[in-house]
């Protein structure tokens, strides 16, 4: 007769309860915690839907702030901030060269300065400017190298230079493009005048009797102090920026312009007398502001609202008309003191820098008010002040803010990656795609900076030296297209990122021959090296095994460097290589001093946060569901999430904070609260007294003295002022052996054959016959049931268990692996004393089957690289667990005995 | 010779002082969190003003018998890297003390209690050990 176990039942489906979300809600305002959050209901909602956990990311990402891509017009943006300070600088320093035209140190500067605007020009294709940049760096270096004397004529043309770029910037800012705006010849042909030394005695160029341009600015940057432009900073941003007809035509038609350097735009050294200048600039701009004002346009601030070149046009014509009752000289001066006020403004109103320290300290004192607002907060009496929401709205609305000030997202970092690599497999003549994945991934702006280079430089090495030719690859058998794979994710509360390639990989022995060769070691230290020491290799100054130098990388100088980049901001960096597969390079970097979303538990009587960044998601089962859907064995709770057997954690046990219950006493007593965490496509279930909330929290590192403590990445300061432990889920997963221990080095035995990549994975181990250890991956096992011999049955050399109306197929081990035949003895262990056969219901590509064992051990995590293929028809491979060789057996031969059942087996039919 | 100014704590019949200095401030008494898994030294966490600061039982730093319902003082001192809190027994006056009246420690002493110090004041009625934090603070894990 049948007797089923209560192990024997249909799939369940899962009880969520307690979500995150759900706790929100009965909190409702008070503890508003913005869109920072959504990522974490992203990631649920991704996970609901059933999609693959991979998908996550770009979820979560399409939800992050919205921030704008870091495109080329970014790059222009900083080139025009950086000139426009270097511009400043220059401004500065040439009046004090003036003033003293001997200090070197000044002239120095200037021509450091001039020389960066001209060499980034060239770069990005601004040809004009180049060339201006150019002529003022001749004239530059004749002055630096004494060949010409400083005089107030040489002074004033290098001023209208800068004013010249200026202007130049401004169009580029706008526009993006370096329109035909700039009549540079006048002003190039006056610099290289001035640059030859034989001209030195000659009376002055045409333009010296001008005003000098100091004055000029001056006059024309003291009106925009004045009240109207002042409180009306983002009032100016879109005015006139491309010359238009009608200023063209005023400009030249002016009387008083008789040899105007730059016409057709609006000449800082204009020719109205100095005198009545300001006066007139002053007047001008008021109007100039209040027109602007009136026009709706001008109302959205930042860049984006900029109006195109047609609409500052008619912008520009209706601040004509407006100051039509003027002369043409007031016209001028206002147009000229209205683009000056409205290129400062743009580019204050655009961006500032702001030094980090500063930021720093902004950034510690917003946590500590998020804090105070916690506090505060929880006491009820506040919750329904609406001066105290007013307060938490505000609080959560500036720590975004500031948290924004600081994070960027990578693909900001990445933008420019594509191009490069693009380029560079275009001059190695290799076919290399760049993926990019977690592009959202944030980081803090200064540690962006600092890992940029290293980046960029690993991302060359990996295709100069990684990605073969075409020619090699195919050879090897490859794909022609050579893949480099990016890679940034959060990990144990740091930013990980990846450079992968499937190039040639590294060889060990070539690393050691060639720090051999370039006396870095003695042979016989490099032969004592390991595979992953002689890896490191590549760090040591002065390294390089490329055959030979080419222009993007091999000559040696590198991966040291980056290796003391990334270890100056407290990263690590390590490298995994397999020859002929590719190379890993995988930099960490702390992720200190942030406020992440986390949830807050309580297991006994402590709380405890956990990153949101590790969360899958929360599993609530009460008492009576709990006891038939939590299997133990051998004590050890398991789940089963979709199919997946989900190995439980008892949060208070892996923290020796004692529970004098078995899991199957407390599961009956209270059910089970289980938060999901995911670490390396490992998940477990810890298993929790209760789900709070999720709070955004300050992480703080622990003291030194702490730092041993892998569990716990950090800690926080709680609402209620105590000080709350931060669970690290990777450092957890070791403590509980959920996963192997990061640090353990895989021993590959030299003639083992070493199968995949090296990777984890969760087995169930089982015993066979004759006490044999076997082991079949726990992500294939459905479920685990105890059926009686007699519910067994046999059609057609096939054996199968009726089961809730379907009809189950029943492999025997013997029937895949002949040489483990059942003897009369072993047949007696098969079943063992409670009379039930144990079985382990499998899913192998959508055919189910149970594989009849004898006992059923563990699962475990092993790592899977380490292991020797199998030398049997039914045998993967044979590893070792434990200490003892388990054979980890061939799942799809079971399948395929399934389908096609080789025959009876009449030994089994009749133990049965 | 130069004199210095120790402020005065007791652990059990032991008399350490530190220097004033490197006192933040004395408390009786923090919400502490505890630490699952840590040396049994580290009592706990406390947050000092925003700050999270590791609180050491000194009972259990210097291998003391465990006292049944202890209510120790917090002395919140500055360590090289951050700050620390000892919990002791009592806290005593600012001293001053005059540096000829130093020596190291004796071989004899007790090691638990040698090893975290780094001398002896010689006072006219009693020794100070000089108590340091580095080393109060470098514990293995448990």
């Amino acid at each position: 007769m049948s007797c089923r176990l209560r192990l024997l039942r249909p799939p369940t489906k899962e009880y969520h309860e307690a979500r995150p979300r759900d706790t929100r809600a009965s909190k409702g305002d008070a503890l508003a915690l913005g869109p920072t959050l959504l990522p974490f209901w992203a990631s649920w909602y991704s996970v609901d839907s059933g999609s693959d956990v991979e998908d996550r990311p770009q979820n979560v990402g399409g939800s992050r702030l919205g921030r704008p891509r870091y495109t080329v017009d970014e790059v222009i943006q900083e080139f025009v901030v950086e000139s426009c300070e270097g511009l400043d600088r220059v401004d500065r320093d040439l009046v004090r060269l003036e003033q003293d035209p001997h200090d070197e140190g000044v002239l120095r500067a200037i021509f450091r300065t001039v020389h960066t605007l001209k060499g980034t020009c060239g770069f990005l294709g601004f040809s004009q400017l180049h060339a201006l940049a150019h002529a003022a760096e001749n004239l530059l270096s004749r002055l630096r190298d004494r060949r010409v004397q400083m005089r107030p004529e040489i002074a004033t043309a290098l001023l209208q230079f800068v004013d010249a770029c200026r202007r130049a910037l401004i169009v580029i800012e706008q526009t993006g493009k370096e329109e035909d705006v700039l009549d540079v010849e006048a002003l190039m042909v006056s610099l290289r005048q001035l640059s030859d030394p034989a001209a030195e005695p000659q009376v002055p160029t045409p333009r010296s009797p001008e005003p000098p341009a100091p004055s000029v600015s001056q006059a024309e940057m003291r009106p925009s102090a004045l009240p109207p432009a002042e409180t009306s900073p983002p009032a100016p941003l879109s005015a006139p920026s491309a010359p238009s007809a009608s200023s063209a035509s005023s400009a030249s038609s002016a009387p008083s312009a008789p040899s105007a350097p730059a016409p057709t735009f609006p000449p800082a050294p204009t020719p109205v007398p100095p005198n009545i200048e300001p006066h007139l600039s002053a007047v001008a701009l008021s109007q100039d502001v209040k027109a602007q004002r009136a026009s709706p346009s001008t109302a959205a601030p930042g860049l984006d609202a900029l109006p195109s070149a047609g609409g500052v046009e008619s912008d520009s014509n209706g601040v004509g008309t407006e100051s039509d009752v003027g002369s043409e000289a007031e016209v001028r001066s206002e147009r000229a003191a209205g683009e000056r006020a409205e290129w400062t403004s743009t580019l204050v109103d655009t961006s500032i820098r702001v030094n980090v320290p500063l930021l720093d300290k902004v950034m510690n004192l917003v946590g500590e008010l998020v804090l105070a607002r916690n506090q505060a907060m929880q006491s009820t009496s506040y919750q329904s002040d609406p001066i105290m929401q007013r307060l938490g709205r505000i609080t959560t609305e500036l720590q975004e803010s500031v948290v924004q000030m600081r994070m960027q997202p990578i693909a900001s970092l990445w933008g420019s990656f594509p191009r490069v690599a693009r380029d560079l497999a275009h001059s190695c003549n290799k076919k290399v795609q760049l993926r990019m994945e977690g592009n959202e991934t944030e980081l803090d702006r200064s540690l962006l900076e600092a890992i940029k280079d290293p980046l960029v430089h690993l991302l060359r090495n990996a295709i100069d030296h990684g990605i073969e030719t075409k020619e090699v690859r195919a050879a090897a058998g490859k794909s022609e297209v050579g893949m480099v794979i990016l890679r940034a994710y959060h990990e144990e509360g740091e930013v990980a990122i990846e450079v992968t390639d499937d190039g040639a990989g590294i060889e060990a022995a070539r690393l050691r021959a060639t720090a051999v060769g370039k006396h870095l070691l003695s042979r016989a230290e490099a032969e004592v090296l390991s595979e992953s020491e002689a890896l490191n290799l590549i760090f040591l100054p002065g390294f390089s095994t490329a055959a030979k130098v080419t222009s993007v990388s091999g000559r040696g100088v590198g991966m040291d460097v980056v290796k003391t980049n990334i270890e100056n901001i407290g990263g690590s960096i390590e490298i995994r290589s397999e020859p002929r597969k590719g190379t890993t390079i995988r930099i960490r970097i702390p992720l200190t001093l942030a406020i992440i979303p986390a949830l807050i538990v309580r297991s006994q009587t402590e709380r405890f946060a956990i990153p949101q960044s590790a969360l899958v998601e929360l599993i609530r089962l009460d008492a009576e569901r709990a006891v038939t859907v939590v299997e133990h064995v051998q004590g050890v709770p398991l789940y089963r999430l979709r199919g997946r057997i989900l190995p439980l954690v008892y949060l208070d046990e892996q923290l020796g904070l004692c529970s004098e219950r078995t899991s199957e006493e407390r599961i009956e007593r209270d059910g089970i609260t289980i938060v999901v965490l995911q670490i390396n496509d490992q998940p477990f279930g810890l298993v929790v007294d209760e789900i709070f909330d999720t709070e955004e929290i300050v992480v703080k590192p622990l003291g030194r003295e702490l730092r041993g403590l892998r569990t716990y990445a950090g800690a926080t300061i709680m609402g209620d002022g105590r000080v709350g432990l931060i669970l690290d889920a990777s450092g957890l997963a070791e403590h509980a052996r959920v996963v192997a221990a990061h640090d353990r080095v895989a021993t590959t035995d030299a003639q083992a054959e070493v199968v995949g990549s090296a990777s984890t994975e969760a087995l169930l181990l089982f015993t066979g016959p004759d006490d044999a250890r076997m082991a079949i991956p726990a992500a294939t096992v459905l479920r685990l049931e105890n059926v009686s011999p007699n519910t067994i049955e046999r059609v057609g050399g096939q054996s199968m268990v009726q089961y809730r109306d379907t009809i189950l197929p029943i492999v025997m081990l013997e029937d895949v692996l002949p040489e483990r035949r059942a003897e009369p003895r072993t047949g007696v262990s098969l079943v063992p004393a409670d009379g039930l056969l144990r079985v382990v219901v499998c899913d192998v590509g959508g055919l189910s089957f149970g594989i009849v064992v004898c006992n059923i051990l563990d699962i475990t995590t092993v790592d899977s690289s380490v292991r020797r293929a199998g030398g049997r028809v039914g045998v993967m491979a044979t590893i070792v667990v434990d200490g003892r060789v388990t054979e980890l057996l061939d799942l799809d031969r079971f399948a395929a005995e399934v389908r096609a059942p080789r025959g009876f087996s009449s030994e089994v039919r009749h133990e049965l | 010779m130069s004199s210095r100014q120790l402020c005065v704590f007791g652990v059990e019949n032991l008399r350490f002082g530190i220097h004033v200095a490197e006192v933040e401030e004395v408390n009786r008494r923090y919400d502490m969190t505890r630490i699952p898994l840590a040396s049994d030294a580290v009592a706990g966490l406390i947050n000092l003003r925003g700050r999270i600061v590791t609180a050491i039982d000194m009972r259990q730093r210097l291998k003391l018998p465990k006292v049944e319902a202890w209510e120790p003082f917090h002395i919140v001192a500055k360590t090289r890297e951050s700050s620390v809190s000892l919990l002791v027994d009592y806290i005593g006056d600012v001293i001053e003390v005059s540096e000829d009246a130093f020596e190291p420690p004796p071989e004899t002493m007790r090691e638990a209690t040698r090893e975290l110090i780094r001398g002896i004041y010689k006072l006219d009625q009693w020794l100070m050990l000089v108590l340091d934090l580095d080393r109060t603070m470098a514990f293995g894990a448990r």
